[in-house]
């Protein structure tokens, strides 16, 4: 019960910032933008396109949002009314990370359903294969997300300023998460979407693990 | 109800707390003053389990801390010294949220929420956001989190920092009615004033180590400065030589026309003394405004100590 009010806490907090925003209606009209001004795009479903991006750009953003929350609510000592309290430490972690999780999750579906919308009235019809594509951009996008939290949890729980999480969050966080999602695939492995999935739930929830861990034992 | 034994703390080589002990009964206001830096903070952190790692025994109602930490939290009402709050909270959402973390019911909290807003005067800004408010409201808002699902544990640090001579009144005198309902406070400070104010019992640290702790009468003793008596006559009267005659007199100090202080060794037994002065001005004609003895401000007593350690 009281991870849920945590949960709901932080979805209110962060749902209300501007990056959200951003997030829900810049990164759509932004992919807009983008695809008509990217020649190499024609062929591509807009759904894809966007999906794409939003995987992407959002995933930086939900992770340089959870390190800078982090180091921000650390530095500040806003933790200390939490943790004298008769609650897990665990559990503010693991709210904080869903509440962006979810956010970022909306997001995603909001870019694509406009996507599928604009396919609609630029084919007049959906075909299966771009309900395909869409339906793997929306469980790649998901994945992206996921590692891209846990990276976020775990750099702000290491980093001691918030210009070395943000440095950090650009040069490791999108390259790791490029690895995740795309090594298989690159390896040609049979199920590559499938692994990809798998491996993008293990490498987040074992990173969460031990950013548990760090945060169990920080001295505040 | 709580008991510090030799507890030592050391960041990287230097010594924040040096094996200080300390008790606390049950009911009591316990006042611990020191200066900037002479361990507060941590003693207080240890205290609600911020810090786990120190040397040391602490026990809470008998059993070890930190394993059983969650014994303190489920009574715990806690003010750090920079209380801060997560910025896009009103003061109302903070409230809710922990009042339901320190595990008051649903039903319960919007009647409390008001009832701890009234106490602190700060009703009207019940839907503001916390980054808007003042620092003095930020720190009532911060003793609202603390005592707003009725802990029988308090502990405060510096709970009187920022707020007008006003409010500094009317969270002591909150602090004091907790107290008579049974609750147990601890508040660190280092404004000497509101601690002598309020606190039944009081320990003094410097440079991580405890100096002493007892009622303020327990300190003066300690401190043997029970042992003046301050005179006012009627005008030019006499001479001070009257009282040269006395026995254990070490100093006669005057402050003004007719108005002595008069310092005794500590061995004096102030009464009789006070007794034979009186008998004596009379004796001389002298007319007595007033006899008493001196009784040494906190200030005084801490300064003695910190001066007597150092």
């Amino acid at each position: 019960m009281k991870f849920g009010l945590l949960l709901s806490d932080e979805f209110n907090g962060f749902y209300k910032s501007k990056v959200m925003v951003a997030m829900w209606i810049g990164l759509p009209l932004l992919s807009l933008i983008l695809y008509w001004f990217t020649p190499s795009t024609k062929e591509m479903s807009f759904s894809f396109f966007f999906a794409s991006l939003i995987a992407s750009f959002g995933g930086t953003l939900a992770s340089i949002m959870l390190t800078v929350n982090i180091i921000h609510e650390i530095s500040r000592k806003v933790y200390d009314l939490f943790l004298i309290r008769p609650i897990k430490r665990s559990d503010i972690l693991i709210s904080k990370y869903f509440a962006v999780f979810l956010c970022t999750a909306i997001a995603i579906i909001l870019s694509l359903a406009f996507g599928v919308g604009l396919d609609f009235v630029k084919n007049s019809a959906l075909s299966e294969n771009i309900l395909l594509m869409t339906a793997e951009s929306f469980g790649l996008s998901l994945a992206s997300i996921a590692v891209s939290c846990s990276i976020g949890i775990f750099i702000g729980i290491i980093s001691p300023t918030v210009l070395m999480g943000i440095i950090l969050i650009i040069f490791v966080a999108g390259n790791f998460t490029s690895l995740i999602l795309y090594l298989p695939t690159m390896l040609q492995l049979e199920n590559a979407y499938l692994i990809t999935i798998l491996s993008s739930i293990v490498f987040s929830a074992l990173l969460v693990f031990i950013s548990i861990l760090i945060f169990n034992k920080k001295q505040f | 109800m709580l008991e510090l034994k030799n507890i030592s703390k050391y960041y990287r080589k230097i010594a924040a707390l040096d094996d200080i002990s300390l008790n606390l009964k049950k009911g009591e206001i316990f006042g611990y003053i020191g200066t900037n830096g002479a361990g507060k903070t941590t003693t207080i952190k240890i205290i609600v389990g911020l810090i786990k790692s120190f040397s040391g025994d602490y026990f809470f109602q008998e059993k070890r801390m930190p394993d059983n930490i969650l014994n303190v939290h489920k009574l715990l009402g806690y003010l750090p010294q920079d209380v801060a709050f997560q910025e896009w909270r009103t003061v109302n959402q903070a409230l809710f949220t922990f009042a339901k973390l320190s595990g008051l019911e649903d039903n319960q909290i919007n009647k409390r929420i008001k009832e701890t807003l009234e106490m602190l005067g700060i009703t009207e800004y019940r839907f503001r956001k916390i980054k808007q408010l003042s620092g003095g409201t930020i720190q009532k808002v911060g003793l609202a989190q603390a005592i707003i699902h009725a802990p029988d544990f308090i502990v405060l640090d510096e709970p009187l920092n920022g707020l007008d001579p006003v409010s500094r009144q009317s969270v002591k005198a909150i602090l004091k009615d907790l107290s008579e309902r049974g609750k147990t406070v601890f508040f660190s400070s280092h404004i000497l004033s509101d601690v002598e104010d309020i606190a039944n019992r009081i320990g003094i640290i410097n440079k991580g180590k405890i100096l002493i702790t007892g009622t303020k009468a327990e300190l003066m003793e300690k401190l043997h400065k029970a042992n003046r008596l301050e005179i006012k006559l009627s005008k030019n009267e006499i001479s001070k030589d009257i009282f040269n005659d006395f026995p254990d007199l070490n100093q006669i100090e005057e402050k003004k026309d007719s108005h002595y202080i008069l310092h005794f060794q500590n061995t004096v037994d102030l009464d009789e003394i006070t007794h034979l002065i009186i008998e004596k001005l009379i004796h001389s004609g002298s007319r007595i405004r007033s006899i008493a003895p001196v009784i040494p401000t906190l200030d005084e007593i801490y300064e003695n100590y910190v001066k007597g350690a150092e």
